[in-house]
């Protein structure tokens, strides 16, 4: 049979078997069908069993294989200066650890990366082998390692060495700003300073989202399993310019006058915003507290430690007395020629005595006997609601963890002589924070406010607390005026006073008391709070040096030095126009330390007088100084430019209020300027 | 074009091709097969067997229905073939653009960090205490009291040399 060409034989055709079996191929065919029709029903059964019965394990192990959680990181927030120069920043750095139960050789791999990451080997070794013994499957190696580091473990190419991202704090400015900030613990919690007092808001929350991932673990699609929440950027209103000279000249005070620590605080006194706030000593927040190490270091002690103020409360005394009696600044006060006695106790006066000197100057001289007169004239009720309206008592709100109100004893616990003592700053205690308080509110006008250290949450600006009046505006003024003086011919005389600026102030020393033998000693707390420029203060400062000695370690041979060094640089820093001609005539005579303020006090009548060991030479009366000076000429009617040329070249310091022509001046024409005042003149169109 | 059949059973081709070639020129009888060979397969002289065809002779006809048949199919395959590229081009694309934005999102995370660490470095080497380290070693000091002239404006707005006006 020719098929194509090519014939086939019968034989071949038996070979081939297509002939005579039909019925066979029938039935195999019918076999085959069946097999394959069992054969998709065992698949279709498979595939329901993997589809429908199994689904949950199955796509469980699938999403095992093929998904990964990534952490989605939520740093810590950052907290910014108020000019935006960062403060703390959280950086994220890499964490090496290892499932001891899958490290191949121990000691291959405790000597591999004891190398590279500066572990001692031996250590590491002993580390895994108590992990593998207890059969734990996750030791640290190293927390927080280097960039370095982890690009040379990576590239080893080992399964068993994993890394997690941490989160690292940096203070780039190092110890500045230490107690305002604080520090954070190994887990980024706050444990200090606002870190603490904000951990809420600063921390943030980690996120996480589902990532499908290829054979290579490389990412191909992520769904979002968890929303991370960053932690919120602080903006602080620390200046850390001012901050950083505050905290270099509090350090130079306290060393200089070997004084055991010390505080310091620039606040704005018409908001309450905090500018600089430094203690000594001090800390690194970077490094964490060694074990053993002295805790007072990190103590805030602006907020956190009262002590007694000495003559700086004699303000807060002088102010009561300005709102509740008839004094006024030239009323005379007896001052006993320097003795006082009282119900079981004899308060002499700290140098000398003086015999009747007017309220200024008993401001100006910080009398204690003059104090305590007037404190009397005030009555203890008074005395009492001015003191707590004065913010004393309570804490000042500042948001700093551990803040102490102070002490101020009730009034019905007042002793006989607990008026005398509080009217020189005994018998309470208070803070720096609250003394900045007090001060704040003789330079804004009478208002107490509320210290702010917050300035923005993210970008939205903190509200400030409304300012609650406690003084008529007059007698604030009238207490600028008396500050000033103390400045100018009082006990900060030549210490306080700044180049082209007008400034008022207080000195304090009060003695510590030691309670173990219920006597004051003769270290002292020299304290100094002022403000800058006198017409519209910029600032206020209050520094306290704890622990000094001997009369330069009074308020004003300690203190106030520190007090003019800041304020020189707070208002270059914040601009502040000047208000006197910049170059002083001539040097001014420091006021020598024996004039120096310093208040005595003791616990009670049952103990000792330590004010009778004070020696103190018994003088005559002050009389006050026959004034000589130059004598000021008539400005009225000339210009500006006139008047000042005029003033410098007579050498005259002048104090120019508006602008256009000179209508009216003080001291009037003619008269003798005394020493240390200047000529205020007052322009109009 | 050789196949199993004629890979496997090069020696039957043979055979029949010599049983083929005996029709137009008889030989003396072939050697008979061993009957005691074990086939290696049942009916493998049907699945195995192979056969030699010569074409030459066939002349290829042209049928253009077939061919306009044979075209439609191609382009039946084609137009199917497209449908399933534009409808899988998305998912395929998808895939590429997920690598894309995951190896992105990486890049940005890695970008993040390290500007954090650049802000630290920066913020020191800006902080107050390191500029007054350099100043005091390149002696800058502050300027004395009189030193700095604040220079007052003419009518004009000028400033410059007024001080010798």
């Amino acid at each position: 049979m020719p098929v194509h060409g090519v014939t086939i034989t019968p034989a071949a055709m038996d070979r081939l078997a297509l002939r005579g079996r039909p019925p066979a191929y029938s039935r195999r065919l019918t076999w085959v069908a069946g097999g394959a029709l069992l054969w998709l029903l065992l698949i279709l059964a498979k595939l329901v069993s993997l589809q429908v019965i199994h689904h949950g394990a199955y796509a469980r192990l699938a999403r095992q294989q093929q998904e990964l959680r990534v952490e989605i990181p939520a740093p810590r927030g950052p907290i910014f200066d108020r000019s935006g120069q960062p403060l703390a920043i959280s950086v994220p750095m890499e964490s090496v650890f290892v499932n001891p139960l899958r490290v191949p050789d121990m000691g291959v791999a405790s000597e591999l990366m004891g190398r590279i990451l500066s572990l001692d080997a031996g250590d590491l070794r002993n580390r895994m082998r108590w992990a593998y013994d207890h059969q734990r499957g996750f030791l640290w190696v190293k927390r927080k390692i280097t960039h370095t580091e982890a690009e040379e473990l990576r590239s080893l190419h080992l399964e068993w060495i994993e890394f997690q991202t941490e989160s690292q704090r940096h203070y780039p400015n190092g110890k500045l700003a230490a107690h305002v900030l604080g520090s954070v613990d190994h887990d980024e919690r706050g444990n200090g300073g606002l870190e603490l007092s904000l951990d809420g808001q600063l921390r943030g929350y980690a996120g996480s989202e589902l990532m499908l991932t290829d054979v290579k673990r490389r990412g191909i699609d992520s769904q979002l399993a968890t929303e991370a929440h960053a932690g919120t950027p602080l903006t602080l209103t620390i200046d850390s310019r001012i901050q950083f000279a505050a905290e270099r000249e509090l350090a130079k005070g306290v060393e200089a006058h070997h004084a055991r620590s010390g505080s310091i605080m620039v606040m704005n006194p018409y908001n309450g915003e905090i500018l600089a706030l430094a203690n000594y000593p001090t800390f690194d927040p970077n490094e964490p507290p060694k074990p053993g190490e002295d805790p007072f270091r990190r103590f805030d002690l602006a907020v956190s430690v009262p002590f007694e103020p000495g003559s700086v409360f004699k303000v807060v005394t002088l102010s009561a007395a300005l709102e509740t009696t008839n004094l006024r600044p030239d009323s005379p006060i007896n001052c006993y020629h320097g003795v006082l006695r009282l119900p079981g106790r004899v308060i002499h006066e700290a140098h000398g005595g003086y015999g009747t000197l007017t309220m200024a100057q008993v401001l100006e001289k910080s009398s204690n006997i003059g104090a305590i007169q007037i404190g009397f004239r005030v009555g203890a009720q008074n005395m009492y609601d001015y003191v707590r309206r004065f913010g004393f008592g309570s804490p000042a709100g500042a948001g700093l963890p551990a803040e102490s109100g102070g002490l101020i004893r009730k009034l019905k616990r007042w002793g006989k002589t607990s008026l005398a003592s509080v009217s020189m700053g005994h018998e309470v205690s208070t803070t720096s924070i609250q003394l900045a308080r007090a001060c704040a509110v003789i330079a804004n006008g009478g208002l107490l406010v509320t210290p702010k250290l917050i300035l923005k949450e993210g970008s939205e600006l903190t509200p400030t607390e409304p300012a609650k009046r406690i003084l008529r505006p007059e007698t604030a003024i009238t207490m600028r005026q008396l500050m000033e003086g103390v400045v100018l011919r009082g006990t900060a005389r030549g210490r306080a006073k700044l180049e082209g600026y007008t400034s008022g102030g207080k000195t304090g020393t009060a003695q510590i008391f030691d309670v173990k033998t219920h006597h004051y000693t003769h270290q002292y707390n020299g304290s100094f709070m002022g403000f800058a420029p006198v017409t519209n203060p910029a600032f206020i400062i209050v520094v306290t040096l704890n622990g000094t000695s001997g009369t330069s370690g009074y308020g004003a041979g300690a203190a106030a030095p520190v007090f003019k060094a800041v304020a020189t640089e707070a208002l270059r820093v914040l601009d502040v126009p000047k208000d006197l001609p910049e170059a002083s005539p001539e040097k001014e005579e420091a006021a020598p330390p024996e004039t120096d303020d310093l208040s005595i006090a003791d616990l009670g009548s049952s103990e000792p007088n330590i004010m009778e060991e004070v020696a103190a030479s018994q003088g005559g009366i002050s009389a006050p100084a026959e004034e000589a000076g130059p004598k000021v000429p008539n400005f009225r009617g000339k210009t500006v430019r006139a008047v000042v040329e005029e003033a410098s070249a007579m050498g005259l310091p002048l104090l120019v209020d508006g602008s256009g022509i000179a209508r009216a001046q003080i001291p009037a024409p003619g008269a003798v300027l005394p020493a240390g005042e200047r000529v205020r003149v007052e322009f109009a169109r | 074009m050789a196949t199993l059949a004629t890979y496997f059973r090069r020696d039957e081709a043979v055979i029949y091709s010599e049983e083929a070639s005996t029709v137009a020129a008889p030989r003396p009888a072939a050697q008979p097969a061993d009957p005691y060979r074990l086939r290696a397969l049942p009916n493998e002289n049907v699945y195995f067997f192979s056969k030699s065809i010569d074409n030459s002779r066939l002349q290829k006809q042209k049928d253009p229905r077939a061919a306009k048949e044979c075209w439609s199919a191609i382009g039946a395959f084609a137009a199917l073939a497209m449908l399933l590229a534009a409808a899988l081009a998305p998912s395929v694309g998808g895939t590429f653009a997920g690598y894309q934005l995951q190896a992105l999102k990486q890049e940005r995370q890695r970008l993040v960090d390290e500007r954090s660490r650049l802000e630290v470095d920066e913020a020191a080497l800006i902080s107050p205490g390191r500029l007054e380290r350099l100043a005091r070693a390149q002696r800058l000091l502050e300027p004395a009291p009189g030193q700095v002239v604040h220079l007052e404006p003419h009518a004009d707005g000028s400033l410059a040399m007024n001080l010798h006006k």
